[in-house]
């Protein structure tokens, strides 16, 4: 009798509990699965931001944003490989793609055939975003312009100590100038590298976003970034002025790849195909200082004609290989310019 | 349950009854409490947002039909599509005319086919150009109806809210008709409709912030709320502090999000739960103090009986205790003390008893010395009568040693044939004392001689026979006659004497004691023979034609079973 009182008492107890922990329910509202996509993107927010608005807007589909650095995404789509919550990677320089696509599946976009020849991957394990070619910058006031014209100036001794290069072993960009130099000038590879590292005389910055900062603020009078870095930073007011290597320097892709096993694969799809569309390639011309992947997207008009830069047929592959050598060889070098 | 005393199960009892109803109490008025404010919040919530959702709807539907009366207005096709040739003047007419109404609410402009402003109602020109395959303008050309955005991050406004709707010169586009609403705008449009400790927040149709009044501190609660969509969790900020309530307006698909602060601050939870913890502690403590004094003043009797029961139980009967109460445990108490004192007394007696027994048997001892003393003279006796030619003096001192012998035995049972015996020596005395001859006759069955029967039981009937019976003759006759009946051995003695007389009869008949001397041994029998066997046995009278006839029933089997005594 008490028991049976006690435990009415109880359960009582627990409705009326039940009843007072309610919370507003907006699972109504949440997009179904099937209308949903999972993006990693290492693209700052002011790229992503409105093509994946514009994606939201025109498919209906539900992005789900996850930003981070690319190689911090990678590793994470690597250790989900069993599971992948992700649909695509958007962003991150093909090199770093590539040293993980066993994790990716091939999908050709459906304007492939409009991609400039060179951006497109055999395999299509990966498909170009923007192009972003490597260019030499200098201090306007520290630098007359003529001076620096190709990577050969770099190393002619002129400067030693005042090159702007981030570190080749943390910033994917400043390893790709790495390796289009050491690409494109004659010699051994090491040999260059260590005089690079001579030149450089032991100031190595930490992060290539510091790069073009050093050089407009004459820490630095030359260095060595990507074209957009520059132009946007140009477009600012800096006082940096672009020059592009006589010899010729690479125009290395950034891209965005289809994960193996998908949840959206069909939304990851659609997403790939917009990134590729010639609305945003536009965009990617007009707003964010890049050159466009498709033929069909002319850059801008400030800009010199892609034909002219003498763009390199970069060794994608051979450089990803060549990454673990490369960082041993550079701590080594570096290790022992510090000492 | 059945391990613990008495006395925890009593404190227990008292917690259980003190502390339950008041814990469910203090949780269903707290709960309760809860649930009405909650409820109360959550309907004044909803009433605020659903009256926020049908106002937009409704502002939207006026904002759609001036738009889609602009676009139609002849003035502004021409001057679209006629290029330079239109008039401005008249243009800003049809502007200002159509949308008179609208004007302190939002900006409505237009632009031509490719993305440029042209006209419009705001005072200051905030920019200039939209792109035309991008975005709103993109939409609205798709669309063909009015489309709702966001404004985006590329067209760098002060707007935070665009409409567009395409104007169309048969079937071609030609231009657009934007609507503007800037952060103050929408500021206006909401202003005292929600209260003043909520803050509101406008999403798109994807939960992309739009709009968020100037209280939300937070950039990221908006993608915060998005997260928590996507991910299928219940709405809240970092803190838990707020309830959200979404409603969807069904024009545009954008939400309007009434953020609200819980009816019951932590803070405020915290202080019930504590006050609500406090008194159940005070109750608690009262509860344990009370019931200890009360648990012992009830214990504390049982606990003296108890102790004193022990006392008892170790011999100690002087125990008393102390008894000043009146109800059930003081008479409990009382009678305890009575009980101890009879078992004093009882005790008492008894020893007594034993100590008169111990002194009995000492007088037996010491009266045992003298016959074995009075056997041997005796013995001596019968040798000199011997000696001297005296063969009397010798029978009867053999026969008198042989009485003694057999009255000093300690065996209260002998053969029937050794009481013959006796009766035989006996008579034979008595036979010289008197001068007489007292003739014995044994009529007894020799199966019956082995029978055990009470020592010295048939002598006093013999006596009685010579003494009374053969009073002033010289001789007679007695026979014993002895057979069994079934387990019963009946004996009887009968002489041939001047009988018993009525007087004795009668007296012995009823049971009185017999004066002085006279038949002393026959009442004596008697009483050895109900004491031994009962009362069904005993000795009778037997009417006889001449002398006396005396009748002893007694069991076969010897020693009864009631001589145990």
């Amino acid at each position: 009798m008490l028991k049976k009182g006690l435990s009415l008492a109880l359960s009582l107890l627990f409705l009326t509990g039940c009843a007072g922990a309610r919370g507003q329910s907006v699972s109504t509202f949440a997009p179904a699965e099937e209308n949903r996509v999972v993006i990693y993107t290492s693209h700052k927010e002011e790229v992503y931001g409105p093509i994946v608005k514009e994606f939201e807007e025109r498919t209906g589909i539900w992005v789900e944003v996850v930003t981070g650095g690319t190689n911090e995404l990678l590793t994470r789509i690597a250790g989900e490989a069993d599971e992948p919550l992700c649909d695509v990677i958007f962003g991150g320089g093909v090199e770093s793609l590539t040293a993980y696509e066993d994790y990716f599946e091939p999908y050709a976009c459906a304007e492939a055939r409009l991609i400039r020849p060179g951006l497109h991957p055999q395999d299509d394990l990966w498909t170009p975003f923007s192009s972003l070619p490597v260019v030499l910058i200098y201090n306007t006031k520290l630098v007359s312009p003529g001076e620096l014209t190709g990577w050969a100036d770099l190393l002619s001794g002129k400067w030693t100590g005042q090159i702007a290069l981030a570190d080749p072993t943390v910033s994917g960009s400043s390893y790709t100038a790495v390796v289009t130099m050491l690409s494109i000038l004659p010699g051994n590879d090491w040999t260059l590298l260590n005089r690079i590292v001579t030149e450089l005389d032991g100031h190595i910055l930490p992060d290539s976003g510091d790069v073009v900062a050093a050089v407009a603020g004459g820490v630095r009078c030359v260095g060595v970034t990507l074209e957009e870095t520059a132009l946007k930073r140009q477009a600012q007011g800096a006082d940096i002025a672009i020059v592009y290597p006589a010899e010729g320097t690479s125009a290395v892709p950034d891209g965005s790849a289809l994960i193996a096993g998908a949840p959206h694969p069909d939304n990851a799809k659609a997403f790939l195909d917009f990134a590729q569309s010639r609305d945003v390639q536009e965009l990617v011309v007009s707003q964010f200082s890049r050159r466009s992947v498709r033929s069909d997207v002319s850059d801008g008009d400030a800009l010199p004609p892609a034909e002219e830069l003498g763009v390199i047929d970069y060794p994608v592959r051979w450089a990803a290989e060549l990454k673990d050598e490369f960082v041993s060889h550079w701590t080594e070098l570096t290790a022992g310019d510090a000492s | 349950m059945k391990n613990f005393s008495f006395r925890q199960k009593l404190l227990g009892a008292f917690l259980a009854i003190g502390i339950i109803p008041l814990l469910i109490c203090t949780l269903l008025m707290l709960n309760i409490f809860r649930i009405s404010l909650n409820r109360n919040a959550e309907d004044t919530a909803q009433s605020q947002i659903s009256a926020m959702t049908a106002d937009l709807t409704s502002f939207l539907a006026d904002c759609e039909t001036v738009m889609n009366q602009l676009r139609i207005q002849p003035e502004v096709i021409l001057a679209l599509d006629g290029g330079a040739g239109g008039d401005t003047q008249s243009v800003y007419s049809a502007l200002y005319n159509t949308t008179s109404s609208l004007l302190q609410e939002a900006n409505f402009s237009i632009y031509d086919k490719t993305g440029q402003r042209v006209f419009s109602t705001a005072s200051q020109p905030q920019f200039a150009a939209l792109p035309v395959r991008w975005g709103l303008l993109s939409a609205a050309e798709n669309s063909g109806g009015v489309v709702y955005r966001g404004a985006s991050a590329l067209s760098k406004s002060s707007a935070c809210m665009q409409a567009a709707c395409t104007i169309r010169n048969g079937g071609v586009p030609v231009g657009y008709v934007v609507l503007d609403m800037t952060q103050a705008h929408v500021e206006l449009l909401f202003d005292g409709k929600y209260s003043a400790t909520s803050s509101l927040l406008v999403l798109d149709a994807f939960w992309d912030q739009i709009y968020a009044s100037a209280d939300i501190p937070s950039e990221t609660l908006a993608s915060r709320l998005r997260g928590q969509l996507l991910g299928n969790q219940p709405l809240s900020d970092e803190r838990g502090a707020y309830d959200y309530y979404v409603v969807q307006e069904p024009h545009s698909q954008f939400y309007l999000i009434l953020q609200q602060p819980k009816p019951l601050a932590e803070w405020m939870t915290r202080l019930l739960h504590l006050v609500a913890g406090l008194s159940i502690l005070l109750c608690l403590g009262l509860c344990v103090v009370v019931s200890m004094r009360f648990s012992r003043q009830l214990f504390e009797p049982i606990r003296a009986l108890n102790s004193a029961m022990r006392q008892v139980e170790e011999g100690n009967l002087n125990i008393q205790i102390d008894n000043h109460r009146t109800d059930e445990m003081g008479q409990l108490s009382g009678r305890f003390n009575r009980m101890t004192q009879r078992l004093r007394q009882n005790l008492a007696d008894s020893l007594r008893q034993q100590r008169e027994l111990n002194a009995a048997q000492v007088r037996m001892m010491q009266a045992q010395l003298n016959p074995h003393f009075l056997y041997n003279t005796l013995d001596t006796v019968k040798w000199m009568g011997k000696i001297h030619q005296a063969p009397e003096i010798a029978t009867i001192s053999a026969d008198l040693a042989d009485i003694l012998r057999s009255s000093i035995s300690a065996d209260e049972f002998v053969p029937l044939r050794q009481e013959l015996n006796l009766v035989e020596r006996y008579v034979e005395i008595q036979s010289i004392r008197f001068s007489g001859a007292f003739v014995l006759k044994n009529n007894v069955d020799d199966a019956l001689l082995d029978a055990l029967v009470p020592k010295l039981m048939l002598q006093p009937l013999v006596e009685n026979a010579i003494l009374h019976g053969f009073e002033g003759c010289g001789s007679g006759e007695i026979s014993i006659d002895g057979w069994s009946c079934g387990e019963t051995l009946t004996i009887t003695v009968r002489d041939n004497g001047r009988g018993i007389s009525e007087e004795a009869l009668r007296r012995f008949q009823s049971g009185e004691l017999p004066d002085a001397q006279s038949h002393l041994g026959l009442y004596n029998v008697d009483a050895i023979l109900r004491l031994h066997y009962g009362t069904d046995f005993g000795l009778r009278f037997v009417s006889a034609a001449q002398g006396t006839c005396v009748r002893i029933m007694l069991p076969l089997d010897g020693k009864g079973e009631e001589s145990s005594c």
